[in-house]
């Protein structure tokens, strides 16, 4: 995993949910179980493209489920899958 | 009897002016195109449907008010009726976008305009006036801003005024335009469509974003036969709910309530609904509410329901979508005809209640038509459509007496508190523990902890609400819950507008936070309150420096025609969220007052201020007001007359108190509500509180603004007799 995109992936994560705040983030974790609820991952997403430079698709987006799946999106759309 | 029945329609769409270019387009759609009034190339959808042939530019700033004045030119005369014959005439106009036409000068914090200034073209409730002021209606009058929801909420308040008898006629009518806030928040949403709309489809991937307006004439039937107008439909009935869920996921049990209380409204069972006029935005999440819905409320026993949706051709008109659906069904009851469902033939399989209405299914009932919108925040109003010389069940009267059960209100500098109105022991004071506090107050601070949008105003309105529920005690609370919150506002949450224009202007619009959309809504903080109070009833969102008025008055409606037991009403505002100003406007208080409304029967014995009548007073123009007022004082005055006259002037001639004092033969105070809407019901409070105390027997406070509707109100002592 590229550290730097891990790194800024944690701390994305930890501005869009106030629950992931005092615990540490696996990539296991489920999104939803860290309090990015559906509304809270399209703002994520809005962050994540202009953090990264990326578009990310609808399709992708809605098939995202865990920490795990959303760095291997960030990471495809970075080497231009 | 008094009912309500249609008697004009018209409309301007992305089809051009007219009903005829509309019926016409909602059988075959039409491309999208690239937006008029920004430039869409950065985003990921470029796609929009202009209003067309309108005879005006969309970016023109009169754009708005010209598309409703089209649309209610067409609809009077359909109806019959000529201009000089509208005075009695009412108007109830639901609007969400008017004035983010112009977002450097609406959406832009702290700018400061000289006196002179033409404000309404910045205004939600601009289109509004200037028909009005044009037309020069003088019956009841109210902008609604709840969402995408606003125009089915327009028609009930307007079918409302005729069964009530408020009102012989009333103009309903809506109008939204494309704006890059708008697009860059749905968009952020991920709810647009580059080419088309496909309601209920497998393969639905939200909307292509539209605009229009679109008018209903709505009048009392006997009216109607009088003058020998033709008839064209039959309002049966409505009915409203809140999720009480998530701000921008619907819920198919909310939308399931808001059916049913249509359905039971007019007195039908589910299966005599033969058509269904979809909200259908396309959404994956959104459509599957709504099928799962339309199964529950209108197929609990299985089968399918005829269903249309008129944004698979018309795309998204944001608040004005309800009344598209709405008179889209009125115009298929009168050709007989169902707009279809253009581009989709078979729904997702798991949709099993849905038949969805192919071109070829002309001979299809068109009624009893239910047209159902939501909105963000999980608002919903559903009204149910008949055919002409479709009586009601029953008439619908003010018949329950109707009391002030507690007041609150929350600055933020504090807890909030009961407005001493009962008697002086009761004092300014904390609320009793009785219906919990604490556990109110803990679940609404959790809730908002978990919703990222609660703003200062929704902290406000939750306190003043939580502070009320844990006031009435268990039992009215939940009643309260069921009835639900109604508020006013005038300057809403649109501090989130202000950040996403921000966003569009300095990173471009895909830079726009999601958050700030879903949290824009004037309805938002009384549909987040609801989600962490469980308040399941209407919630709704009344606009302007009067509305908190406005929403006391509806309320007092719903407990006095026995829709509700117990309902809550509330004005709120805070300063951060007025944009702009004209350089005469007063600083704005950060306040929400709010008030518990119950029928008297059941009252506690300390439920001692009793809304013993009302009339609403057109937005004053031309310098007529006064007579107006001193009408509804004297209408309102019973055999004893009031004791006291208490009046704002803000809205009325430079000498009307003058001519008041002189008419009337008892005191006539002064009041001088502040900036935004929470005031106005504190002079009300303040004039209630002095009933009480001085042991009147009534006192009639008289509620005006400038480009505002007013409200007499004549409140007496209930002393349980």
């Amino acid at each position: 995993m590229n550290e730097s995109v891990q790194t800024s992936l944690v701390q994305l994560l930890r501005k869009h949910s106030e629950e992931i705040e005092a615990r540490d983030i696996g990539p296991a974790d489920v999104l939803g179980d860290l309090g990015i609820d559906s509304l809270s991952l399209l703002s994520l997403a809005v962050d994540l493209e202009n953090t990264f430079g990326i578009s990310i698709d609808d399709a992708d987006l809605y098939g995202v489920r865990t920490v795990e799946d959303l760095e291997a999106l960030l990471l495809g759309l970075r080497n231009g899958d | 009897m008094s009912h309500p029945v249609v008697t004009g329609l018209g409309c301007v769409s992305p089809f051009g002016i007219g009903m005829a270019r509309l019926r016409a387009g909602l059988t075959s759609g039409r491309p999208s195109e690239p937006p008029l009034v920004f430039d869409s190339a950065g985003y990921r959808v470029q796609g929009v449907l202009h209003a067309r042939d309108v005879g005006l530019d969309p970016r023109n700033r009169s754009f708005p008010e010209r598309l409703a004045e089209l649309a209610f030119a067409e609809a009077v005369e359909r109806a019959g009726i000529a201009p000089e014959a509208l005075a009695p005439c009412g108007l109830a106009l639901a609007s969400t976008s008017s004035g983010w036409h112009l977002p450097d000068e609406t959406l832009r914090p702290g700018r400061t305009l000289p006196p002179d200034s033409d404000t309404l073209t910045l205004s939600k409730s601009g289109p509004a006036l200037r028909i009005v002021e044009k037309w020069g209606l003088e019956g009841p009058h109210v902008t609604l801003s709840s969402a995408c929801a606003s125009s089915t909420a327009a028609i009930a308040w307007a079918a409302e005024r005729i069964a009530l008898g408020d009102a012989p006629v009333m103009a309903v009518g809506a109008v939204d335009v494309v704006t890059e806030v708008v697009f860059a928040g749905f968009h952020s949403m991920r709810l647009l469509n580059a080419t088309g709309t496909r309601p209920f489809a497998t393969d639905r991937q939200g909307f292509v974003l539209s605009e229009g307006a679109a008018f209903l004439v709505l009048e009392d039937a006997e009216h109607a036969r009088a003058r020998g107008a033709q008839v064209l439909a039959t309002v049966a009935g409505w009915g409203a709910s809140s999720d009480a869920a998530h701000i921008t996921t619907p819920d198919a049990a909310g939308i399931t309530r808001s059916l049913r209380a249509a359905v039971q409204d007019a007195a039908y069972v589910p299966e005599d609904i033969e058509v269904y006029h979809a909200h259908g935005t396309a959404s994956r999440t959104s459509d599957a509410a709504e099928a799962a819905a339309v199964a529950a409320a209108l197929r609990p026993s299985g089968g399918r329901v005829r269903v249309t949706a008129t944004k698979s051709s018309l795309g998204h008109t944001e608040g004005a979508a309800g009344l598209f659906s709405a008179v889209a069904a009125v115009d298929a009851i009168e050709c007989g005809r169902l707009p279809p469902v253009v581009g989709v033939t078979e729904p997702a399989a798991a949709f099993s209640a849905v038949a969805l209405t192919a071109a070829s299914d002309a001979v299809a009932p068109t009624a009893p038509a239910l047209v159902h919108a939501s909105g963000f925040g999980g608002v919903n109003c559903s009204v149910v459509l008949d055919r002409p010389g479709r009586a009601p069940s029953r008439r619908r009267t003010r018949r329950c007496r109707v009391v002030v059960r507690i007041a609150v209100r929350a600055d933020g500098e504090g807890p909030a508190l009961l407005v001493p109105l009962a008697d002086d022991a009761l004092g300014a004071s904390a609320p009793s523990d009785k219906g919990d506090a604490t556990a109110l107050e803990r679940a609404m601070k959790e809730h908002f902890a978990r919703t990222p949008g609660a703003d200062r105003v929704t902290r406000l309105l939750g306190a003043a609400a939580s502070a009320a529920l844990a006031g009435l005690g268990h039992e009215d609370a939940a009643a309260a819950c069921r009835g639900g919150l109604l508020t006013g506002t005038a300057f809403g949450s649109q501090a989130n507008h202000a950040r996403m224009w921000e966003a569009i202007r300095t990173g471009g619009g895909r830079h726009v936070d999601p958050l700030d959309f879903a949290r824009s809504t004037f309805n938002v903080p009384a549909s987040q309150c609801s989600s962490a109070f469980g308040i399941k009833g209407r919630v709704e969102a009344f606009l302007g420096p009067t509305a908190g008025v406005e929403a006391l008055l509806s309320a007092a409606d719903d407990i006095a025609s026995g829709r509700a037991e117990v309902l809550l009403a509330a004005g709120y505002d805070a300063p951060e969220n007025r944009l702009w100003r004209a350089e005469d406007d007063d600083d704005v208080p950060a306040g929400a007052t709010l008030l518990a409304v119950g029928t008297a029967e059941n009252a506690p014995i300390s439920s001692v201020l009793e809304i013993v009548g009302s009339r609403r007073l057109s937005p004053s123009a031309r310098g007529r007001t006064h007579a107006a007022v001193l009408d509804a004082v004297r209408d309102l005055g019973g055999s004893g007359g009031a004791a006291e006259v208490w009046v704002d002037p803000a809205g009325l001639e430079a000498d009307a108190v003058d001519r008041l004092r002189t008419a009337l033969d008892v005191p006539v105070r002064l009041l001088a509500a502040a900036s935004g809407a929470a005031s106005p019901l504190d002079c009300h409070l303040r004039a209630g509180a002095h009933l009480v105390r001085a042991g009147l027997d009534s006192v009639t406070v008289v509620t005006t603004a400038r480009h505002a509707p007013g409200a007499v109100v004549r409140y007496g002592r209930y002393d349980g007799v």
